[in-house]
């Protein structure tokens, strides 16, 4: 047979043999980790609201997820979610796009502060950069931007003590204040606030944007860890759109910005050894599974998928319950059975959502 | 005359020694109070059926009443039910599990005055005589309570923000907390009881527990003492809105 390049390649570079004829639950070397996460790293996580599913999935697997910002012990539990307690390290609620991300750094950091961040409704008053988090809003902007300054303090804390940050990128497309460029995760007037086109601008983050903010959201963690490197696994969220306000179709514009955010996690991990990508948009997005990872919407993840995923993750960053040798085997529920046990009717907190009340 | 049961575990017995202080002063003009007091184990030996509330029979003989010798307490025989039983709402376990703490929302601190910590007896009465119920539970701990004691170790920003959650939860408190249409009503300790924070009682109003009669025992750190008690009663009757 003739040499060529294709000749000793592994079944995984095929579509044959790694995709068609491959259990999409099970594809072998769809993800290699670039480094190890011990039981020892703290992890923080952002991102997109399909973020909340690998925190949740981290705990339950042993992994010392951060909580800087626990729920406070007598509040229940069913409302932990609601009140964006327990979704993330930080109680920052969904973190959509790049910049968004680089603006809480930088906020964090001091070098910056947003404006026009403080929405009202109906006399209550909502922090536009985290509007989820209190259903009710609160009392007072001075009480917004109390608990807006101790937020931050505490997030300072939590950059700083982080050895492994996991994001999800979620969209390009956002909605801006014109006079400061602060970005917001939801537009204005969707959950609290209101609309001023004179005030606010739609923006489309470009590959060449992602970039450059990620790349500065790496400056500003270096000087908020005092040079202490930290490892990122970067995933892209394969919920789509749920609205465009791009002018394209929305199944367009949802390709783009996937493909986007898929080309520029690929850059920034190709360029650093310290960055990871973990293929969750692909696991999902996977053609043989026929849409079957998604919901009756098309556009939720189904529980049976997030598992998929994640077992994926578990096959490369084994559970941390296995990775405890010493421990008696007969008094830990096999990571198997945790896995099962993890609810995947997993009630995410999603202000995108909150699009599809208005768009009926 | 307003007839008020104070009902509940040994914490009803500083209410007890401190309404006799104001009986002595005739200072409780208008109401009579009866108490009932299940102590050693909380009120979970208690069930309400229909309005009457019943002990358990293994339990009947620790149960101390004052007034009548049957074990059945009807509830519409009050116009008020005080209950001294169960965690203080303004208790540091419900709100912080370690440092740094947070700022608490008055809603989230609402979810936590209605839900944490409530006995199932308490929750049917406050779901089935809302109107006639004042929720004040137990001391809180003192100052000088070992399990506590990080509190004054804390920070300023930790301390402060304590403060401020603190006075939120009163706040939250002298509002009207809503079971359906129905209302309860919660009591708090006032300020000049508790130690700066606001969330331990201080040692003067703790030193020598007190059992129900109201005599001195070995010393605690979780109940109050009569002075604690007459404090309470005395600025429950003159928060008017309590019995109105």
């Amino acid at each position: 047979m003739a040499k060529h390049p294709y000749i000793d390649l592994p079944k995984s570079s095929f579509w044959k043999s790694g995709v068609a004829n491959e259990d999409p639950c099970c594809m072998q070397e769809i993800y290699k980790k670039k480094f190890q996460i011990t039981d020892s790293c703290r992890i923080a996580t952002a991102g997109s609201c399909f973020a909340q599913h690998i925190t949740a999935n981290l705990k339950a697997n042993g992994y010392q997820v951060l909580d800087i910002e626990p729920p406070p012990p007598g509040l229940p539990e069913p409302l932990h979610k609601k009140y964006g307690y327990s979704m993330y390290s930080g109680r920052y609620g969904n973190i959509y796009t790049v910049r968004q991300l680089l603006q809480l750094l930088q906020e964090v950091s001091g070098a910056w502060a947003p404006e026009d961040y403080i929405w009202e409704r109906n006399g209550r008053y909502f922090d536009a950069l985290r509007p989820g988090i209190e259903p009710n809003g609160l009392s007072s902007p001075n009480e917004v931007k109390e608990h807006r300054q101790r937020h931050l303090q505490l997030l300072s804390c939590l950059f700083a003590s982080a050895d492994v940050f996991i994001f999800t990128l979620g969209l390009t497309e956002a909605w801006v204040h014109k006079g400061s460029g602060t970005v917001y995760p939801t537009a204005p007037g969707t959950i609290a606030g209101s609309f001023n086109p004179k005030m606010h601008s739609f923006i489309n983050f470009q590959f060449a944007d992602l970039i450059h903010d990620f790349n500065s959201c790496r400056a500003v963690l270096s000087v908020l860890r005092e040079g202490k490197p930290i490892k990122i696994i970067l995933t892209v969220s394969p919920v789509p759109l749920t609205a465009t306000a791009s002018g394209c179709h929305v199944l367009v514009a949802n390709t783009y910005s996937k493909s986007v955010l898929r080309a520029a996690a690929a850059q920034l991990t190709n360029n650093s050894k310290d960055i990871d990508y973990f293929p969750s948009y692909e696991i999902v997005t996977n053609p043989r599974q026929q849409s079957a990872s998604y919901q009756e919407n098309f556009r939720s993840i189904r529980e049976e998928s997030v598992k998929n995923v994640m077992n994926h993750f578990f096959s490369e960053h084994v559970s941390i319950f296995k990775q405890e040798d010493s421990l008696d085997e007969s008094l830990i529920t096999k990571p198997e059975e945790l896995s099962d046990q993890v609810s995947f009717e997993y009630d995410l907190q999603c202000e995108e959502a909150l699009l599809e009340a208005f768009a009926e | 005359m307003i007839k008020v049961l104070v009902f509940g575990n040994s914490q009803v017995g500083c209410i007890k020694a401190g309404q006799n202080i104001l009986q002595e002063r005739q200072e409780l003009a208008g109401y009579d109070f009866y108490f009932a007091a299940l102590p050693g184990g909380g009120i979970g030996g208690f069930k309400l059926d229909g309005n009457i509330l019943k002990v358990n029979k293994e339990l009947e003989e620790k149960l101390k009443v004052v007034w009548k010798s049957d074990r059945q307490i009807d509830v519409n025989d009050f116009d008020r039910v005080i209950i001294a039983a169960g965690d203080n709402r303004l208790h540091p376990c419900f709100y912080y599990s370690k440092p740094p703490f947070s700022h608490l929302s008055h809603s989230v601190i609402g979810k936590i005055v209605t839900y944490a910590g409530i006995d199932r007896v308490v929750g049917q009465l406050f779901m089935n005589f809302p109107e006639k119920i004042i929720f004040l539970g137990g001391v809180l701990p003192s100052e000088e309570c070992v399990s506590i004691q990080s509190i004054k170790t804390l920070g300023n920003d930790d301390r402060e923000i304590i403060k401020s959650n603190s006075l939120k939860i009163r706040a939250v408190c002298d509002s009207t907390i809503g079971y359906g249409k129905k209302v309860v009503k919660y009591f708090l300790p006032p300020p000049h009881v508790l130690s700066d924070v606001g969330v331990t009682t201080r040692k003067k109003f703790i030193r020598g527990g007190l059992s129900f009669d109201g005599i001195g025992k070995s010393p605690d750190n979780l109940h109050g003492n009569k002075s604690y008690g007459y404090e309470i009663l005395k600025a429950m009757i003159s928060t008017k809105s309590l019995f109105s």
